[in-house]
């Protein structure tokens, strides 16, 4: 459906590991492994937090193709999900993120099946209206999920059976993000390797030949959305751990608007090249935002000259200067 | 207990809404017709076109020049818009654009913020639409039925153009095949540029015409995109008889769930959406509706 570049399936597989620079990489680990030790540990853990949902996010944008407005619905639903898993059932750290990822991954099905419905921008109104639905049922039943005031619930402990571990504390959370961040990024360059990755591609590529060729496409996609879904609600879970708080700005369009310019800005198609995207648009925005309170018209021109000048992100313009002036690595 | 005279306050009330959002709604059918592009801006031209109003009511006090002259700037905004920004990417698939519009719409609030700051400003209708008139012994203000005999008449004058004149002819052939109009020696990119000018007017329009009811402010436009792609959806993207029936719809159906569950108010156009796309996912007016 949407073609960025013109890279063959090989030549994108290729890029998926040469698209980054091998000391950027290892700078971005060490700032994350050193920074929860000082005062900007608390946007390393938000940089860490939204990285998760963008990697999720790049498979169904940049690998299938299909643009949604309603990441906010998975990435809010599992907060949510998770502070009322807390409150209400007492469950413990763990169980409370896994529901919370299951209970979104089945809603991410649901309005995947409606919403593949349709193609292209038709697919993107869809998407963005059901995220909205689920925002103003934010505000039915303000008892129980605090409507406007927010939802907020004291972090439970890690309880594993045999062992309890207190997550009192800015660390315990970090490192459990840390892990949850390999593993998520392990997991989704499987899945893009993957024959299944493969076909996400060829459907990004061009969707009528891949179901000529007899494939039932709606089921790939529609994993794809579930997977993304899958993502967006670990994240926002986490993100409720992290500040013990939920609130309905997480389900609102602008949160998903956040995803989708992290993702574009960063590189689609090639997850790592959105998890750049996190770092650039957090960083900038807590940069702006201490200066001039219009800042989201600076991140709005950024984002509006990406999507004209280098519409496959920073990844994109790394990509061009390397073949401008680059070695033959 | 809720009596006859409360049903009928709450009708007018949802076709005055319904109204606003249809005179929106058009301009982004329009676009999606011809073009083929959905205009996540569109929301921010309609904010633009209130505070254009603002602007030329504080200077000349005149309303009807307001109506006049805000359609005719954000129509020129449209121009710049659709020059500078948009038809570069017309190459590219369209998600593009919509992700671009999603920027600018950004950017536009943002703009508008730093303009006129955050408030609410108050805009005031003429003074002869002051009061109410009398219908079953409903009083209804003067201003809405302003409202809604405007709209009409607005969208009839859109109908008519597109169906009985020369220039209405070429939107209807590029909405069908852009290809053949360009081998007919017909600039196609003027026809674009015209109609894109078009739906940023009727967009600025609808701004200053809600202002006397609902007040000036820089999250006007954000409020009304989201209720206006339900619309387009409810009726079929594309569609003009689709957004009229669409908007009515939604605008009564908001109306009336205010009056029974307050509480499901918003929720309702959802809901709505949902069950049209499950029953009729080409919208209400689907494939037939479409401008040709």
């Amino acid at each position: 459906m949407m073609s960025v570049t013109d890279n063959t399936v090989v030549e994108r597989m290729n890029s998926l590991t040469d698209s980054l620079p091998r000391p950027l990489l290892l700078l971005t680990l060490a700032v994350l492994l050193v920074t929860p030790l000082t005062s900007v540990g608390f946007i390393t853990t938000e940089i860490m937090i939204f990285a998760i949902a963008v990697i999720g996010f790049d498979i169904l944008i940049g690998y299938t193709g299909y643009v949604s407005f309603g990441q906010a619905m998975f990435f809010g639903g599992g907060a949510y999900a998770t502070a009322f898993a807390v409150e209400y059932l007492n469950l413990s750290f763990l169980p409370a993120v896994v529901g919370a990822v299951v209970l979104c991954v089945l809603i991410a099905t649901a309005v995947g099946a409606l919403s593949f419905r349709r193609r292209g921008v038709y697919f993107a109104l869809l998407t963005l209206a059901f995220a909205q639905m689920f925002w103003t049922m934010g505000f039915i039943w303000p008892d129980i999920t605090g409507g406007n005031e927010g939802f907020s619930f004291d972090r439970p402990p890690l309880d594993l059976g045999v062992v309890e571990f207190s997550m009192a504390g800015n660390i315990p959370v970090y490192a459990f993000t840390f892990v949850a961040l390999a593993l998520a990024l392990f997991l989704a360059v499987r899945i893009v390797e993957s024959p299944y990755g493969q076909v996400l591609i060829a459907i990004r590529e061009n969707e009528e030949r891949v179901e000529f060729l007899g494939y039932n496409t709606f089921r790939y996609k529609l994993l794809s959305f579930a997977i993304a879904g899958g993502y967006a609600a670990l994240a926002g879970s986490l993100y409720a751990m992290f500040t013990e708080f939920s609130f309905l700005n997480l389900l609102f369009w602008h949160q998903s608007g956040d995803i989708l310019m992290m993702v574009l800005i960063g590189g689609l198609g090639t997850i790592y090249g959105p998890i750049l995207g996190v770092f650039l648009f957090i960083l900038l925005r807590d940069y702006l935002s201490a200066i001039i309170p219009e800042w989201p018209l600076v991140l709005g021109l950024v984002f509006v000259l990406v999507i004209l000048f280098s519409p496959d992100g920073l990844v994109g313009i790394y990509n061009r200067l390397r073949e401008q002036f680059g070695g033959t690595d | 207990m809720i009596g006859t005279s409360e049903i009928l306050s709450q009708l007018f009330s949802g076709l005055t809404y319904g109204m606003v959002l249809m005179m929106v709604s058009l301009g982004l059918t329009l676009i999606f017709g011809v073009m083929g592009l959905i205009n996540f801006a569109h929301g921010e031209l309609y904010a633009l076109g209130a505070y254009m109003g603002f602007v030329t009511i504080q200077a000349t006090g005149n309303f009807w020049l307001a109506l006049a002259i805000a359609p005719i700037a954000v129509g020129i905004m449209g121009i710049f818009i659709e020059r500078f920004l948009l038809s570069y990417l017309y190459d590219s698939d369209p998600i593009f654009i919509l992700l671009l519009t999603f920027g600018l719409a950004l950017v536009l609030q943002e703009v508008i913020r730093l303009i006129w700051g955050s408030g609410l400003q108050p805009l005031s209708a003429p003074s002869m639409f002051d009061g109410f008139i009398d219908i079953a012994g409903v009083f209804m203000p003067r201003y809405w039925l302003f409202v809604i005999a405007f709209t009409l008449a607005i969208t009839g004058v859109v109908i008519l153009v597109l169906n009985k004149t020369k220039y209405g002819m070429f939107v209807r052939a590029a909405s069908r095949d852009s290809e053949m109009l360009t081998l007919l020696g017909i600039d196609n990119a003027k026809v674009y540029t015209g109609i894109f000018a078009a739906g940023a007017a009727l967009a600025g329009l609808s701004g200053v015409m809600i202002a006397p009811l609902r007040g000036v402010r820089p999250t006007m436009g954000a409020e009304i995109i989201i209720a206006s792609f339900v619309v387009i959806v409810i009726g079929g993207l594309g569609s003009i008889g689709g957004a009229i029936l669409g908007s009515i719809f939604i605008g009564v159906l908001t109306s009336f769930t205010s009056l029974w569950f307050p509480e499901l108010s918003d929720v309702a156009m959802f809901v709505a959406m949902v069950v049209v796309l499950l029953l009729l996912p080409e919208g209400l007016m689907g494939e037939k509706g479409r401008i040709e």
